[in-house]
């Protein structure tokens, strides 16, 4: 898969530009002006004169790209929509495909959250900044910990006066 | 493997100020890089806690509530020290149970529309007492309150001695009355 064509009848299609992405392992990956600027780097960038060339995203792998792609395409959508529809269905609809979309492991959830920090796309860095503090909710430190595949890098001194300031309150 | 650990401090803190004061303990105590955000979040909190009666009937007065803006609820309080403390000559006191630090505040008395009910005599202090009032105003250098059954009072003067000035022929109906300026 070289490239990523869009099968939809896009609402930005009728927008004749195109932009081409590279990934971090060289892939190319053909988008709409408006699903490439929806990375505040991107728009950065083609304000600054690179918008003829290919993008190179250093950063981010093919993989994580395309699952990026996916999320700024169907905002680009949603957007539309909410512009056409007004905005209670397009709010119900987007919530719904986000929650869908999210639902992934903490691997990819790790690499969507480095891809969105780096490309600026704030309403992906929200998404899964919120999925993380979802997972963390409720928990004990130990679950948190084998979630996350973290390790407990706390001396034993250290480990004793986290719990005593960590101690005061809570019911 | 310590990607999350690694996380870059500006994502840490978006994910923190997701979380409630409970999670955001927890998330303190996961390992040395996520603890220094957690301890800036709780310096950095925009909405500091409100000291309430914990709500629960059985609590005798030792317990009290910190009410936590971001996640809408109260959590119990146990601590040795107070928080703030009010004395009776209008002082303040704010001790901050992490460092110790106390700090003073102006007396109440300095604040803008505080009458130092100090000075009231015993017997309108008891009449308080007794008949809990809906709401209560200052407006215009007088006190107004409301009571049960609508009855409106305003007081005046260093002795807030208080006379009816509005009394329904009949009741309203309503649970909670409130007054506002208009």
């Amino acid at each position: 898969m070289a490239s990523s064509s869009s099968s939809l009848p896009s609402p930005s299609s009728s927008s004749s530009k195109k932009f081409i992405l590279r990934s971090s392992d060289g892939k190319h990956f053909e988008v709409d002006e408006a699903v490439a600027l929806q990375s505040e780097m991107i728009k950065q960038m083609v304000e600054d004169g690179f918008g003829g060339d290919v993008i190179p995203l250093l950063n981010v792998s093919s993989i994580v790209l395309s699952k990026v792609i996916d999320y700024c395409k169907k905002h680009v959508e949603l957007d539309f929509k909410k512009k056409m529809d007004g905005d209670n269905e397009a709010h119900e609809e987007i919530k719904n495909w986000d929650s869908e979309y999210i639902n992934v492991g903490v691997d990819e959830l790790y690499h969507l959250i480095m891809a969105a920090n780096y490309l600026h796309i704030k309403g992906l860095l929200d998404l899964t900044c919120q999925k993380v503090a979802d997972i963390i909710k409720g928990k004990q430190p130990e679950q948190i910990r084998k979630i996350f595949n973290i390790e407990n890098d706390f001396t034993p001194e250290e480990e004793q006066e986290i719990r005593k300031e960590h101690s005061w309150a809570f019911e | 493997m310590r990607e999350w650990s690694d996380l870059p401090e500006d994502i840490l803190h978006l994910i923190v100020e997701r979380l409630g004061p409970k999670d955001l303990n927890q998330f303190g105590s996961i390992c040395s890089s996520w603890s220094s955000v957690s301890l800036q979040t709780w310096f950095e909190q925009p909405q500091p806690w409100l000291m309430v009666p914990y709500p629960n009937g059985e609590t005798n007065g030792e317990t009290q509530g910190l009410l936590s803006l971001p996640d809408r609820k109260v959590y119990r309080l146990e601590l040795p020290e107070v928080l703030v403390n009010v004395h009776e000559n209008s002082k303040i006191h704010i001790l901050y149970p992490f460092t110790r630090l106390q700090l003073q505040l102006s007396p109440l008395t300095t604040f803008p529309n505080v009458v130092d009910t100090c000075q009231l005599k015993e017997r309108e202090v008891m009449d308080c007492h007794r008949c809990p009032f809906h709401d209560v105003i200052y407006y215009k250098g007088q006190f107004y309150a409301i009571k049960h059954a609508g009855r409106v009072l305003a007081s005046w003067g260093p002795s807030l001695q208080a006379a009816i000035m509005v009394s329904p022929s009949k009741g309203d109906g309503f649970d909670k009355n409130y007054l506002v300026e208009s």
